[in-house]
């Protein structure tokens, strides 16, 4: 019987949860947002996690009704992720270590969020479409590690969305992602835009700059209507997503698929998702915002596996990294 | 149908459910005749200048493409004789097309094609419009002029040396509409 | 399967469309047939797929004009979908054609009777990049072998799908590295392969070989990784 609390801070999310034995006794959150047409920056965001943290941890630790001596093991996000954000929610995570004397694991963040989607799902060995505001990744398992089989060669596919959302001054409040999809919902006319895939790679900044250009042109002429561009958007973007997805199936010969990450939460991405797996006789896994979204309850998880398998992070090596690739950790859990 | 040896005959694509029939003719004495014939209209082939033509395949390649044009309604031209005219051509240019493929008041080599549906073939009734000698199609090879072939079709030496002069041409006809040389 | 596809065998299914093998105006063809994507937007779905027909049918053409064997092309199909294209008779893969040849031999006998198509492999790799196409997936399965009566031997590439036409030294260098890693992954011999390979990959593109080989050199030093930052 293992319990495990986990402090997740790699970018505008602050997430503290709780999970004991695959089981999610809390998985508390807090959100830094920003005015619309505004990103989030490293200063402020880390500034925001810090005001947060100890009302999030009570929240946490009440709502699983644990009592911090029942904790086995402390893990927190090393990286990937934003600096600041990072340290200040380390830091948290540390020092309760030492106050209540538990051994700490730092997780990587993309593995927390497999992890995550296999315990919530039940998906055995998935090809993972990992998509979210930093990182766009297809990944599969094989031999001990999780193989990047493809990614972005620029920017990721939620910055993508979040700064087109920036473009069109749309709320962040509760994700410019979130603002996009229902907008797009509304759209009917398709704009063609590039679309950049190599291989098994994608891009999306030449989408981006092409969206930035001309988005306040097509848009004061009335050719097209915010709906329509956020409509494009998506179903272009998306569309790139599940044909390098589908190629790592197909290379892989795999019959799972996991969706993971912010963007994995976007109800038409899932639903293009599932009629790519009906074709191939696939089975689609995802979750919801709650698990989809960056939260405490993933780096808990990924750090069960590895505390069960006798991982623990030597206090000096208790750092984070801004880079931290999926395929550098050995996935000492898996066969 | 004809049952001569020297007429060629091929079955294009199954959608357009038609052949095409292809003879070879020299020493034609009256290819203006037949020039305004076809102009007209009371002539329903195509009269091809022989000297570009490498092999019948050449034709075929080209003739299937005006015959699905047919059948799908795409066709550039008026008819599906002057569409295989400019499908031989990869020029983007209809009358230089004609002009180039098609032959000319003193051409003595010319090559006839008529697209027939499955039961019959028209080629004999136009075969006897023409005052010429019928020979096989293999004389080809000693009409068809090759520098002229690599000139209208833009094959360079490099090209020669590795590919045959039937391939370049073919894939270039296949693909004219969307690559430039 | 439509009915005008009668006689046609299938051959191959992959993600992204069917191969079938049948005759075509009277020759021996290979028809690719591209899968309808109902995840896309129609329109988007019409579009891509058309693009990459042309952009396919394009490298075949233009490797032709750079001195590489390719199928002839007898009639790319936007409505159905299809590019018609020569079967190439008689032939075997490269991939074969090395692995019956280490069968029953010596390393070193294999390798003498290797050698001249390792040199051609070369040699066409070599003049596709100096016209700046980049095929995309370079692999011994997408080669065919070929040996005429008198013993001159012919390599034709096949699979232009991923193919492209760029000047660009990093997009070669990737191409070099997918096809080392073919290699690497098929052939016990490999590694006395690919400098056979590079050996003449380097005369038939001199111009920019250099550049080339430093992109290659870089990619295979990050295994086409890029670090990310979070």
């Amino acid at each position: 019987m293992v319990i495990a609390i986990g402090f997740e801070g790699s970018a505008n999310k602050l997430g503290i949860g709780i999970v004991k034995d695959g089981v999610v006794l809390s998985n508390c959150r807090r959100t830094y947002i920003t005015p619309p047409g505004e990103g989030f920056l490293p200063r402020e965001t880390a500034q925001h996690h810090r005001e947060n943290a100890l009302v999030v941890l009570q929240e946490a630790l009440d709502e699983a009704k644990v009592k911090p001596e029942e904790i086995d093991v402390v893990c927190y996000t090393k990286g990937p992720g934003m600096g600041a954000p990072l340290v200040s929610t380390s830091v948290v995570a540390l020092t309760v270590a030492q106050l209540w004397n538990k051994p700490v694991i730092g997780v990587n963040h993309c593995i927390g969020h497999i992890e995550m989607g296999r315990l919530i799902t039940g998906a055995n060995n998935p090809t993972v479409l990992y998509v979210s505001g930093g990182n766009t990744q297809v990944i599969a398992y094989s031999r001990r590690r999780y193989r990047i089989f493809g990614e972005t060669i620029d920017i990721a596919v939620g910055n993508c969305l979040d700064r087109f959302a920036r473009v069109l001054k749309l709320s962040n409040d509760p994700s410019p992602g979130y603002n996009i999809e229902q907008l797009a919902k509304k759209g009917k006319k398709l704009l063609k835009m590039p679309y950049v895939v190599k291989g098994m790679d994608v891009s999306f900044s030449g989408i981006l700059s092409f969206m930035e250009e001309r988005s306040q042109g097509l848009l004061g002429s009335g050719e097209y209507t915010p709906e329509d561009l956020c409509f494009s958007l998506q179903e272009t973007i998306f569309a790139m997503l599940i044909e390098t997805t589908e190629r790592a199936m197909a290379h892989c010969e795999s019959s799972e698929v996991l969706i993971v990450g912010g963007v994995g939460c976007n109800l038409r991405l899932q639903e293009m998702m599932g009629i790519m797996c009906k074709e191939r006789n696939a089975k689609l896994f995802a979750t919801d915002e709650r698990f989809c979204i960056d939260n405490g309850a993933m780096i808990a998880q990924a750090g069960i596996e590895m505390f069960n398998h006798g991982w623990k992070t030597p206090w000096e090596e208790t750092t984070c990294t801004q880079r931290y690739r999926t395929d550098d950790v050995e996935v000492i859990w898996r066969d | 149908m004809s049952d001569d040896l020297n007429v060629f005959c091929e079955e294009l694509d199954s959608c357009t459910g038609l052949r095409i029939s292809i003879a070879l003719l020299r020493n034609v004495e009256n290819s203006k005749d037949v020039k305004a014939k076809v102009m007209s209209g009371s002539l329903q082939c195509a009269v091809i200048k022989a000297s570009l033509i490498v092999d019948p395949c050449q034709v075929v390649v080209a003739a299937n493409r005006a015959a699905i044009g047919l059948s799908t309604g795409t066709m550039v031209t008026r008819s599906v004789y002057t569409e295989l005219l400019f499908n031989l051509s990869i020029s983007k240019n209809i009358s230089q097309s004609l002009i180039k493929f098609g032959v000319h008041e003193d051409d003595q080599d010319i090559l006839v094609a008529t697209f027939d549906k499955q039961d019959a073939s028209s080629i004999d009734s136009v075969l006897s419009e023409i005052v010429g000698r019928l020979v096989p199609l293999s004389e080809l090879r000693n009409i068809c002029d090759r520098k002229l072939v690599c000139k209208s079709y833009k094959v360079g030496d490099l090209e020669a040396k590795t590919t045959t002069l039937l391939d370049s041409v073919v894939s270039r006809i296949a693909t004219s509409e969307f690559v430039s040389h | 399967m439509s009915t005008e596809f009668q006689g046609f065998e299938l051959i191959k299914q992959g993600a992204e469309g069917r191969l079938f093998r049948g005759s075509y105006l009277g020759k021996p063809t290979i028809v690719k047939e591209r899968f309808r994507k109902t995840y896309r937007h129609p329109d988007l779905d019409d579009y891509l797929t058309k693009e990459r027909m042309k952009a396919e049918a394009r490298a075949i053409v233009r490797s032709k004009a750079a001195g590489v064997r390719t199928p002839s092309i007898f009639l790319v199909d936007f409505e159905r979908r299809r590019i018609y294209m020569e079967d190439i008779k008689p032939s075997i893969t490269v991939k074969k054609f090395i692995t019956d040849s280490l069968l029953g031999c010596s390393g070193e006998d294999a390798l003498g009777k290797i050698k001249p198509v390792a040199l051609e492999v070369g040699s066409i790799v070599g003049k596709l990049h100096a016209h700046n196409i980049i095929h995309g997936d370079l692999t011994t399965s997408n080669m065919l072998y070929s040996i005429s009566e008198d013993g001159q031997i012919t390599v034709t590439l096949i699979d232009f799908g991923l193919s492209h036409v760029e000047n660009s030294a990093e997009d070669k260098g990737v191409d070099l590295y997918v096809l080392e890693r073919a290699l690497l992954s098929t052939h016990a011999n490999a590694d006395k392969l690919f400098p056979i390979i590079m050996q003449s990959y380097k005369k038939a593109n001199n111009k920019d070989s250099k550049t080339v080989l430093d992109k290659f050199e870089d990619v295979r030093a990050r295994g086409r990784k890029r670090t990310m930052v979070g």
